[in-house]
């Protein structure tokens, strides 16, 4: 019974350790503040922690807990009391040599990527999301969003057409 | 239904803007903090252990828990015919007086993560011990001023520290105090004080979470919070 319990623990542990960087990632691009996302990635895991013993493999894993993250991080964008967050992480005070240059740039990049994402409702949001930056396969996505695979092809184009919207009114230039 | 051919991905598409295809690609970049995924994961366990994943229902961590007690808790409203049925269940809300002073000066504890875990189904079962018995019996016979009203606040204050539990233990540790000065005795009053536990575990502020997790065995002798609390106090450098 115990070794059971303790085999199933580290499976989570290897799952977690797999996965969690990514739905990190996803989840701030999702739009959850930096304050929050440790507190959503947990709620994300605690669910993955209940669930993965009834995880019948019918999906892939990675799927499965990307559909659990789309969920968790809807959810915790409708709770009134989320906190406000400022819209980027803390730039570096100060960045004078080239890595720090570089990270800072790379920073601006995001926040403004964060801001064009802002701009998509939360169902192209995420397509866009799981597809462009988690790589996600289009039927992986389909999967996790739990829609037809026209739909979630009908989001990606669309929510491609309005990023590239958002990007030329963030000052990018029209392609 | 046709099989549509994979699109390629717009970074990787070189008609598209290059300053596009890097503001893409800077979101690559981005890694969590090692230290804070442990966290993260030390917090998973903690609260959704209950029996390290063998458990179909134990899963939950502070916050889904909290969650689910604190919504169940409001939905309750603290009633004393709750209390009643419950026996004196060791996660029983509104918990007599007598035992938060015992809380010395720590902090209180509300469990997000652990509490949780086992109390909303340990609620009902609990077993007591005599002294909780007694205390419970006391509860009962003092036909009670209606328990005080949870409102809105009560729960989403509890939330509110629950989810900073991870990423802002201070912050949530001040969340729970601000919630035991408002709401000394709330549906989620054994959650409230297994997270001041947590969380004092979490600022390493070994003494007065023992001292805490002490006043807290001694009212919840049962509390599906023990294990977690008795982990968490494990974890701080000092004895």
């Amino acid at each position: 019974m115990q070794a059971a319990s303790q085999s199933s623990t580290h499976d989570f542990t290897a799952v977690f350790r797999e996965h969690a960087p990514s739905v990190h990632r996803a989840l701030r691009r999702l739009g959850v503040g930096g304050a929050d996302a440790p507190d959503v990635l947990q709620e994300v895991f605690v669910v993955v922690h209940k669930k993965l013993p009834g995880f019948e493999g019918r999906s892939q894993l990675r799927t499965w807990i990307y559909g659990i993250a789309l969920r968790v991080a809807s959810d915790h964008r409708k709770r009134a009391y989320v906190r406000r967050e400022r819209p980027t992480d803390a730039l570096p005070e100060r960045a004078g040599s080239a890595p720090e240059l570089k990270e800072l740039e790379r920073r601006e990049r995001v926040a403004m990527l964060d801001r064009a994402l802002a701009a998509l409702s939360p169902e192209k949001r995420e397509v866009l999301v799981l597809f462009e930056l988690e790589e996600l396969t289009m039927k992986e996505v389909a999967a996790a969003l739990e829609c037809p695979l026209m739909t979630a092809y009908a989001r990606l184009y669309s929510a491609r057409e309005e990023l590239r919207k958002a990007y030329v009114r963030e000052g990018g230039t029209p392609s | 239904m046709s099989e549509e051919r994979e699109p390629v991905r717009l970074r990787d598409d070189p008609a598209e803007d290059a300053g596009l295809r890097a503001m893409l690609e800077a979101a690559q970049g981005e890694h969590a903090d090692d230290a804070l995924l442990e966290r993260v994961l030390a917090g998973v366990l903690a609260g959704g252990g209950g029996g390290g994943g063998t458990s179909g229902g134990g899963g939950a961590t502070a916050f889904s828990k909290l969650a689910a007690s604190t919504a169940a808790a409001v939905a309750v409203a603290a009633s004393v015919a709750w209390i009643a049925s419950t026996g004196v269940g060791p996660a029983t809300p509104a918990p007599p007086a007598h035992v938060v002073p015992g809380m010395g000066d720590a902090v209180a504890p509300l469990d997000a993560g652990p509490a949780d875990t086992g109390r909303s189904d340990a609620g009902p079962v609990a077993t007591a011990s005599e002294e909780d018995a007694d205390a419970g019996r006391r509860v009962l016979s003092r036909a009670p001023a209606p328990p005080p009203d949870p409102g809105p606040g009560d729960a989403a204050l509890i939330l509110a520290a629950t989810r900073a539990r991870v990423s802002d233990p201070a912050r949530s540790l001040a969340l729970a105090l601000e919630h035991r000065e408002r709401f000394p005795e709330s549906a989620a009053t054994e959650d409230r004080e297994a997270l001041v536990v947590l969380d004092l575990a979490a600022l390493d502020r070994g003494p007065e979470a023992r001292r805490a997790a002490e006043s807290f065995r001694a009212r919840w002798p049962r509390s599906a919070a023990l294990p977690h609390i008795d982990a968490a106090l494990a974890r701080t450098s000092s004895p």
